[in-house]
């Protein structure tokens, strides 16, 4: 290859529409890829250290603070947690006001991410606002997609950002039938629009890419999985989310401050909207498995750049099941159910948009937090986005150096990660001796 | 997030006071448009805002004018007031601050230039803070430009 004989330097300082600090540096010497580091440089945040001693009852609110765009998902995986380990179970119109609120938060997340900041990848603008330009239509579309996201969301917690009404043990003020009208009617025309948008997401060109993934995420009897169900895997994983520290193990990675998370004996997987998609297909609506068909998806897919198309079936699926929940919905009685302290050690997994989001915690007699631990989607991913990009540079190693950084970025952007959420996130820096 | 007066009819200006609570001076816009309620005529609809593009977008829609105040992170010395008209040209790249994962102001609103979506005018404060680090409570320095602030969006307003 001629890239032997011409030792180039490949260098980004920041990677665009990835949010947070933190950096990419690839090593290629004699045309081949001799290093991947996925560098994350932005300081550790410890909240895990300063959720101790804490009462278990702020955890959801705090935790929500680690993130500003999936603060549902932190106090979804929080709430389920205290209430495992007070033997709470949360069940009726409240659970289902708990699913209508993540589907707001996905719907948000993926709009914000498959409109604004992964379409223009695809068809070659550097931002949402020049593709604006030429495609109108469509990134009008997604920002009133994810409008509707942020309604949901408003509605039910507050406001759009870090929701004020989510408690362990349910909600401190919940919805009156009626009180839903207005909303369910932006969320017809949402649907809509979400139908249009897969048809347009499905005839992107994607590269050819695929490799022998081990995809994870929760899976439940009759549900596509937000809150509830068991870890399972693409290679024969099952698991009770109690028994997540047999299986999973935290490294301490040199190079970064986020800790990488690996299947003990087996190493890295993938977790996000390819992994439920993949192990949950049958857990859709058949009108949105049709529509998932119709974009171009099989019942399974392992194309992470289609990780787009996913979103966008992601979408209309919470659209759909936002609407079913509000058209069966009657008001509880209670806004949330009555909790009492106890000692104890409570798990947690739910799928945040970028993926399983797991939480545990010990509590004492009181109710206070002896101990926590936080897993985040990024960090789970972040060996696969290596693994990604080894094998993306070596396929393609014969590529301008521009465009193979262009493409290095829109193959870590498969995976929307959320920087913050792992600490945060990201320049680039390709090596070539 | 956003509180505000949403009964105020369409011809009114909307001033949307934009920032985080607990990011320091990035509450700068919230305490101008708290305060500009207490002194503002009749004819404007304030609201505060978090900054989420879509938000402010649906916001402005249809409006003649529309102010916005936030705090900003120039070169110059914290307290200073800046004023731009946005619709006469684009704001300076990596001025307004935002803190969380969203689009920011400035991408707001030129989202809103590429899709035709501005309101017949929009004029943006900046207020140049000083810390934008986790906690409650503005710098002395923006503290003591607030007033000032408030007072030129109050005349911006009443058109004295």
């Amino acid at each position: 290859m001629s890239e032997k004989k011409k030792p180039r330097t490949l260098k980004v300082d920041i990677l665009a529409r990835v949010e947070g600090e933190g950096g990419l540096y690839v090593k290629i010497k004699d045309g081949k890829v001799a290093d991947v580091k996925l560098i994350i440089f932005e300081p550790p945040r410890f909240f895990e250290a300063f959720l101790r001693g804490r009462a278990f009852t702020e955890v959801p609110d705090i935790t929500a603070r680690i993130c500003g765009i999936c603060p549902v998902a932190y106090m979804m995986s929080a709430c389920h947690a205290m209430e495992n380990a007070l033997g709470v179970k949360v069940e009726g119109p409240l659970r289902e006001l708990r699913r209508l609120l993540y589907c707001g938060e996905w719907v948000e997340s993926h709009g914000l991410h498959v409109f604004m900041l992964h379409a223009p990848d695809f068809l070659g603008y550097d931002d949402a606002i020049k593709m604006a330009k030429d495609h109108a239509d469509i990134v009008t579309l997604g920002l009133e997609l994810k409008k509707a996201g942020n309604d949901i969301v408003t509605f039910l917690g507050g406001r759009e950002i870090h929701p004020i009404n989510v408690r362990v043990g349910g909600f401190y003020k919940v919805p009156g039938k009626s009180d839903f009208k207005p909303l369910a009617e932006k969320l017809k025309r949402a649907r809509d629009g979400a139908l249009k948008a897969l048809d347009w997401i499905g005839k992107l060109p994607f590269p050819d890419f695929e490799q022998d993934y081990e995809f994870v995420s929760l899976r439940h009897p009759e549900e596509y999985p937000f809150n509830e169900g068991r870890l399972v895997s693409s290679k024969g994983l099952d698991i009770a989310i109690g028994k997540y520290g047999d299986h999973f193990v935290e490294e301490h990675v040199s190079y970064t401050n986020a800790l990488h998370s690996v299947i003990k004996g087996r190493g890295s997987y993938f977790t996000g909207p390819l992994a439920r998609y993949n192990l949950n297909f049958d857990r859709l609506p058949p009108p949105v498995q049709e529509a998932a068909r119709m974009a171009g998806l099989g019942s399974t897919c392992r194309n992470p750049f289609k990780s787009i198309i996913v979103r966008t079936v992601e979408i209309l699926y919470a659209l759909t099941e936002a609407l079913r929940i509000i058209d069966a919905y009657e008001r509880p009685d209670q806004p949330a159910v009555e909790i009492h302290p106890r000692e104890g050690v409570g798990y947690a997994c739910t799928e945040a948009p970028r993926g399983s989001l797991y939480h545990r915690y010990r509590i004492d007699s009181q109710g206070s937090v002896l101990d926590a631990n936080i897993i985040p989607p990024t960090s789970q991913n972040q060996k696969t986005i290596e693994n990604d990009l080894r094998e993306y540079i070596s396929r393609h190693m014969d590529l301008p150096d521009d465009t193979l950084t262009w493409q290095c970025e829109q193959a870590i952007r498969n995976y929307d990660p959320c920087i913050s959420c792992a600490t945060h996130f990201l320049k680039l820096k390709i090596d070539r001796t | 997030m956003k509180r505000g007066n949403f009964a105020s009819p369409e011809t009114a200006t909307l001033v949307i006071g934009i920032g985080n609570d607990f990011r320091k001076d990035d509450a700068a816009g919230l305490i101008a448009a708290k305060r500009l309620r207490a002194v503002a005529g009749k004819n404007v609809a304030i609201q505060e805002q978090s900054g989420e593009a879509t938000a402010l977008m649906e916001a402005w829609q249809g409006r003649a004018k529309v102010i916005l105040i936030d705090a900003a992170k120039c070169t110059g010395a914290p307290g200073t007031l800046h004023r731009f008209d946005a619709v006469k040209r684009p704001l300076p790249g990596g001025l307004l601050r935002y803190s969380s994962h969203q689009l920011s102001v400035v991408d707001a609103i030129e989202l809103a230039r590429a899709l035709n979506r501005l309101p017949g005018e929009l004029i943006v404060y900046g207020i140049e803070g000083k810390h934008f680090d986790a906690g409650k409570g503005l710098s002395a320095e923006v503290e003591r430009s607030i007033p000032e602030l408030v007072e030129r969006v109050r005349r911006e307003i009443s058109g004295d």
